[in-house]
C-alpha cells in the first residue's frame, strides 16, 4: 500500500493505493491521527486502490465518526470491486463517495 | 491439495498466492480471486485474533483446497486447533445505521458471508474446521 498525503491549510487530500488490508491499515491509521485533529476538509482518493478487507473498513468508518464532528470527508475515484464491498456493508449510505 | 502454515499474519500472502496459483487453471474473473481473498483474510484473521488468542509458532492453520463439480467450486477448508470458535454465531452488523450509531467492528465475518457462497462450521477432534465453497463465475 502507499499513501500520499497533500495538506493544504485545513484540507488534506488523501491518495491510497495498493491493498487496505489487515496487515497494511495501522499504517493508514497512523498516517492520519496527527493531521486530522486540525483538518476540515478531507479528501480520500482511491483510485489506485484495488482491494479492501473489515481491518480498512473499521479505518474508514471510524474516520467518518470523526468527520462528521468537525467538517466533510470525501471519497473518490472508487472502483467497481471497492464499490461492491462499500455496497455490501452498507457503507455507500453513510460515505459521501464522488 | 493442503498446505499448513504458521498462524501468523505474515504467513497471508503465502496462503493467497497458493490458491491463486491453483485458480489460474480455471478462468476465474478478477473479482472472484478478490472476493475469495477477502474471505480467506478475514478467516485467518479471526483465528489468529480469537481461536488462537496467545501467539506461539506452534499455532497452525491448515488449509485443503479442493474444485468440485456441479456446481463448479471452489471448496476450502480452514482448519486450527485453538479454542473453539464458531464465527457463523457472531450476529451480523446492521448496515442501515447511521455513521455515528454503526460499531466499527463485526464487519469480518459479514463480509466473509458476502464474498462466497456456503459456509459451514464444525468443531471436531478438537479443531475448529470452517468450510467455505465459492463456485467458480468463468
Amino acid at each position: 500500500m502507499d499513501i500520499e498525503k497533500n495538506v493544504e491549510g485545513k484540507k488534506i487530500v488523501v491518495k491510497v493505493s495498493g491493498r487496505l488490508d489487515t496487515k497494511s491499515s495501522p499504517e493508514l491509521n497512523d498516517a492520519l491521527k496527527n493531521d486530522l485533529p486540525n483538518v476540515s476538509e478531507l479528501i480520500f482518493d482511491f483510485e489506485g486502490l484495488n482491494y479492501i478487507s473489515s481491518s480498512g473498513l473499521r479505518i474508514i468508518l471510524s474516520t467518518q465518526k470523526l468527520m462528521n464532528k468537525q467538517g466533510t470527508m470525501v471519497i473518490k475515484n472508487v472502483n467497481e470491486f471497492i464499490m461492491e464491498v462499500f455496497d455490501a456493508t452498507g457503507f455507500t449510505d453513510i460515505l459521501t463517495i464522488e | 491439495m493442503n498446505v499448513t502454515v504458521k498462524a501468523d499474519i505474515n504467513e497471508l500472502d503465502n496462503v493467497l498466492e497458493i490458491i491463486r496459483d491453483y485458480l489460474d487453471s480455471k478462468s476465474v474473473s478478477e473479482k472472484f480471486k478478490l472476493g475469495l481473498e477477502i474471505a480467506l483474510e478475514e478467516i485467518f484473521t479471526n483465528i489468529i485474533n480469537y481461536s488462537y488468542e496467545i501467539g506461539s509458532d506452534d499455532n497452525k492453520i491448515e488449509i485443503i483446497y479442493n474444485f468440485k463439480d456441479n456446481p463448479s467450486r471452489i471448496v476450502i477448508k480452514i482448519i486450527d486447533k485453538g479454542t473453539q470458535f464458531n464465527p457463523l454465531k457472531h450476529k451480523d452488523p446492521d448496515t442501515t445505521l447511521n455513521a455515528n450509531d454503526r460499531d466499527i467492528g463485526g464487519l469480518g465475518i459479514f463480509l466473509v458471508k458476502k464474498n462466497i457462497n456456503n459456509i459451514d462450521y464444525e468443531f471436531k477432534d478438537n479443531q475448529n474446521i470452517l468450510t467455505i465453497e465459492k463456485i467458480l463465475d468463468f
